[in-house]
């Protein structure tokens, strides 16, 4: 009986872990795609703002300081991706290219999305 | 490499905490659901130690809950009789009065071979001594012979016989075995009185063993 309350216990934990990750990934790729999102999308935006480096700067920073608690939940070989894709996006903006700038704010969505996408228990996630 | 030593300690502290929560029958004698568990047990702590990619949870989540959902599964077949034979499906009867059941052999895919083996693995000489052979829950085939072959047992040459119960090894390589003494309800005190008796000290004693009817055996270490 004690074990069976234990494992009880232990799958209560499981879930609400489970739950909190789905809450705690969904709300940080809301947070940094919203701020994706503030940047240029079109050459004509993109050479018109000049608040874009401090504005991925910032998304940056946002996501390093989120990055040891993501760890816990996604592979790092995904954040790492993330981290390089913030750093170009970054050069790219910096060095006035708009075209590899617009992939890699394009990437960045998409794989953030992806994130999200692969915590959440839909039909595509599970098979 | 750091990371690898690391993951590997903390999966081998989580799943011995498991397989303990899962009882120790789970080593011995595997049901169905339980031969299943174990198997995508061993697989799933193996990912994450050897790929430092994988997150720890994605290891430690499928443990827990296939480990836990063991307990609870274990603990419902114990307390609900269809639930049991839903998971563990019921005992099938292979011979049956010594007739071999052609439906349930072919239903479990056991051969004749099988069968002949199972007899001679009991000692028995052909089918004519066999009342029934059953197919048990955990896999194993159980043969019961017919009465006239059955072993003589005292009771059968209507003899008296002393109960003399298990061996308990209340003394092993010269130290006391503390927790045995406590299960057969005798005291430190009552061993080292025993030793006195026979003039042996504690320190020579390799073995020492009581049954149930007090009857003491003592084996002294050699010189």
């Amino acid at each position: 009986m004690k074990h069976t309350i234990i494992a009880s216990i232990l799958i209560i934990l499981i879930i609400s872990v489970v739950i909190i990750n789905i809450f705690y990934v969904r709300n940080v790729v809301d947070e940094a795609q919203e701020k994706l999102n503030t940047l240029p999308q079109t050459q004509q935006s993109f050479f018109d703002y000049d608040q874009g480096s401090e504005i991925i700067s910032e998304i940056q920073k946002y996501w390093f300081d989120r990055e040891s608690e993501l760890s816990l939940f996604i592979h790092t070989e995904e954040i790492d991706i993330i981290v390089l894709l913030f750093s170009n996006l970054k050069i790219y903006y910096e060095s006035k290219n708009f075209e590899l700038y617009k992939v890699s704010l394009d990437q960045l969505i998409r794989l953030l999305q992806n994130i999200k996408e692969a915590e959440l228990p839909s039909f595509k996630s599970i098979f | 490499m750091t990371t690898i030593f690391i993951r590997t300690l903390l999966f081998y502290i989580i799943l011995s905490l498991m397989l303990k929560l899962m009882g120790k029958r789970q080593i011995g004698q595997l049901q169905m659901t339980e031969f299943v568990t174990a198997v995508i047990l061993s697989e799933v702590a193996a990912l994450p130690i050897t790929n430092d990619a994988i997150p720890v949870s994605h290891g430690l989540i499928p443990l827990i809950t296939l480990a836990s959902l063991e307990v609870i599964t274990s603990y419902l077949s114990s307390k609900c009789v269809r639930f049991r034979r839903l998971m563990d499906g019921s005992p099938i009867i292979l011979v049956d009065k010594g007739a071999i059941v052609r439906k349930n052999m072919d239903k479990t895919r056991i051969t004749l071979d099988e069968i002949f083996a199972e007899i001679r693995a009991y000692g028995y000489c052909g089918l004519e001594e066999i009342q029934y052979i059953i197919l048990e829950q955990s896999g194993k085939i159980s043969v019961v012979p017919k009465d006239e072959y059955n072993r003589v047992c005292p009771q059968d040459m209507q003899l008296k016989v002393t109960e003399k119960g298990v061996a308990f090894p209340v003394v092993v390589d010269g130290k006391i075995n503390t927790p045995v003494l406590k299960d057969i309800k005798k005291t430190k005190g009552w061993v080292l009185n025993e030793l006195r008796k026979q003039k042996i000290d504690v320190e020579e004693v390799l073995f020492m063993t009581v049954d149930d009817t007090n009857s003491v055996k003592v084996v002294k270490k050699q010189e």
